[in-house]
């Protein structure tokens, strides 16, 4: 089984574009799961500071088996080029397709086979076009960069399996690497683990789950 | 396990002085490069009307500067009476385009310059985007506070003169009179230390202060400023014809400011109001345009 977890750090984040960002992340995360038929033993968690948008994923197979599919294509009657577009889109000959009757009349079909893909290579395929998915109200650019962002993004840790999930969004290349200081963004630490991570910033007064941050902000103003 | 807050104490590290809080955030910012500009010569209601920022700020050309710009609100007067509200006042602006990446780091070094060390203050970054009617400008960004006061508004422009920004620049406006009331623990402005030999805030600007809250409450003669707003707007309509762009938003400032004290002496309606800063903003929008192909 494996672990994903990504944290996307930026300038301050003003809370209710925070909060939509949050569970966007988490939905368009959860979706793409469930499109790929990638079931995972537990949920898809996402948290967030001024700063740090992170998501979190455990438990997700290393690889996950794509179904034999049917493939429809041209009608039998249709032009010689609509065929070999065909073969062309789905990368086979023609000794690959076969006839069959519908419905709708007698059409070539291709009998895609079932394969098996790793997560790894489906996130790193994916992650970029997920990302661009979060829709922010009111995002901004910053600098020469054409990225559309709520504040400036400055980094990109994405860890999967203990090692770097290699992508660039935009100028950004994403790392196993966050900056500790967030005012001076300084002092880069390098995290393999979500466990470290969390473990790392509490013993540095900065709780990652918003929720427990409010249980904690809340029973020190009871205290207080 | 999180540890307690702490309880931050107000340290500053040395007494500074008005004068030498200015004079600090210029070398600051000269020392990280910035052009040190003097304040433009005309009346304006913050440093972003300067064109420094205004003109600056569009076209692709890099740019860094820093200043301070006396900003006149004429609605904000209270004959001298009132320790926190001025119709005269200071900003120290900076701008610079395109925004570093390191712009956070840079500004609050220069808090420290100042003697605001951030590791001792509750420094806060909170929500304030920004919108110009005037200018058709907008930004996203903060107010900047410390300690629960607000001390700075920290800007990403990305339009300005109804034009899109290309790079982005970053605006930081210090309230000088603010951070300095932070800096020396002062409750009324006119009680700063304007310097070390014991000139205040008050020796300085009261009677300006209490002399310019008549004239923009009570006396600024009406019909004239009409008949100056109509002058100004020909005038910089017939600039623009012939492509000159700052002396046309010279004369954009200054209809402005007319505007401004024709707003403080309550002879615009509600209607009017709006008809006004929309013959502004289309000045302004045709000025920037002219800039840009200056530019290019």
């Amino acid at each position: 089984m494996s672990e994903f977890f990504l944290e996307l750090f930026s300038e301050e984040i003003p809370a209710n574009l925070q909060s939509n960002a949050r569970n966007e992340l988490k939905e368009i995360f959860q979706k793409f799961l469930d499109e790929n038929d990638i079931t995972i033993n537990s949920k898809v968690k996402s948290f967030s500071t001024p700063n740090r948008l992170v998501l979190y994923i455990d438990k997700i197979p290393k690889e996950i088996e794509k179904k034999s599919l049917e493939i429809r294509g041209p009608s039998v009657n249709s032009q010689d080029m609509a065929l070999q577009g065909f073969l062309k889109s789905n990368q086979i000959n023609k000794s690959q397709v076969y006839k069959k009757t519908t419905d709708k009349g007698e059409f070539f079909f291709f009998k895609k086979p079932s394969v098996k893909i790793s997560t790894h290579q489906l996130f790193r395929d994916n992650i970029k076009k997920l990302l661009a998915k979060i829709s922010w109200k009111k995002s901004m650019r910053w600098g020469e960069h054409n990225l559309y962002w709520g504040r400036p993004l400055k980094s990109i840790l994405a860890v999967f399996d203990k090692s770097i999930l290699d992508f660039n969004l935009n100028h950004l290349q994403s790392s196993n690497k966050t900056f500790v200081d967030k005012n001076l963004e300084e002092n880069l630490k390098k995290f393999t683990e979500f466990k470290n991570y969390e473990k790392f910033f509490k013993l540095n007064n900065i709780i990652i789950d918003q929720e427990l941050r409010k249980d904690f902000i809340i029973k020190e103003i009871i205290k207080a | 396990m999180v540890s307690k807050i702490k309880k931050k104490s107000k340290k500053i590290t040395s007494f500074i002085s008005f004068q030498d809080t200015i004079l600090n955030l210029q070398k600051y910012w000269s020392k990280k490069g910035c052009v040190i500009l003097q304040p433009y010569d005309l009346e304006v209601g913050a440093g972003t009307f300067h064109p420094a920022t205004t003109l600056r700020s569009l076209g692709p050309k890099p740019w860094k500067t820093a200043y301070v710009q006396p900003s006149r609100r004429p609605t904000d007067g209270r004959y001298g009476d009132n320790p926190n509200r001025l119709q005269h006042y200071y900003q120290f602006q900076v701008l610079i385009k395109p925004s570093p990446k390191e712009i956070k780091k840079l500004y609050l070094n220069s808090l420290t310059a100042i003697g605001i060390d951030h590791k001792d203050h509750d420094v806060r970054f909170v929500e304030d985007d920004w919108e110009s009617p005037t200018l058709g400008a907008a930004g996203l960004g903060w107010e900047v506070w410390c300690d629960g006061m607000e001390v700075t508004q920290f800007t990403y422009f990305q339009q300005m003169a109804g034009l899109e920004c290309n790079p982005i620049s970053v605006e930081i406006t210090y309230g000088l009179e603010r951070l300095c009331m932070f800096i020396q623990n002062k409750k009324n402005i006119f009680d700063l230390a304007w310097n070390n030999e014991g000139i205040l805030y008050r020796d300085v600007f009261h009677q300006s202060e209490k002399e310019f809250s008549a004239y923009n409450f009570d006396y600024a003669n009406t019909e004239n400023l009409f008949k100056i707003f109509d002058m100004l707007e020909s005038e910089a309509k017939s600039l623009i014809e012939k492509k000159i762009s700052l002396p046309a938003y010279d004369q954009c400032l200054k209809s402005s400011h007319v505007f401004n004290l024709l707003d403080a002496r309550g002879v615009i309606s509600v209607a009017q109001r709006a008809e006004y800063i929309a013959r502004i903003r289309d000045l302004t929008k045709e000025i920037g345009k002219i800039w840009i192909e200056s530019q290019n």
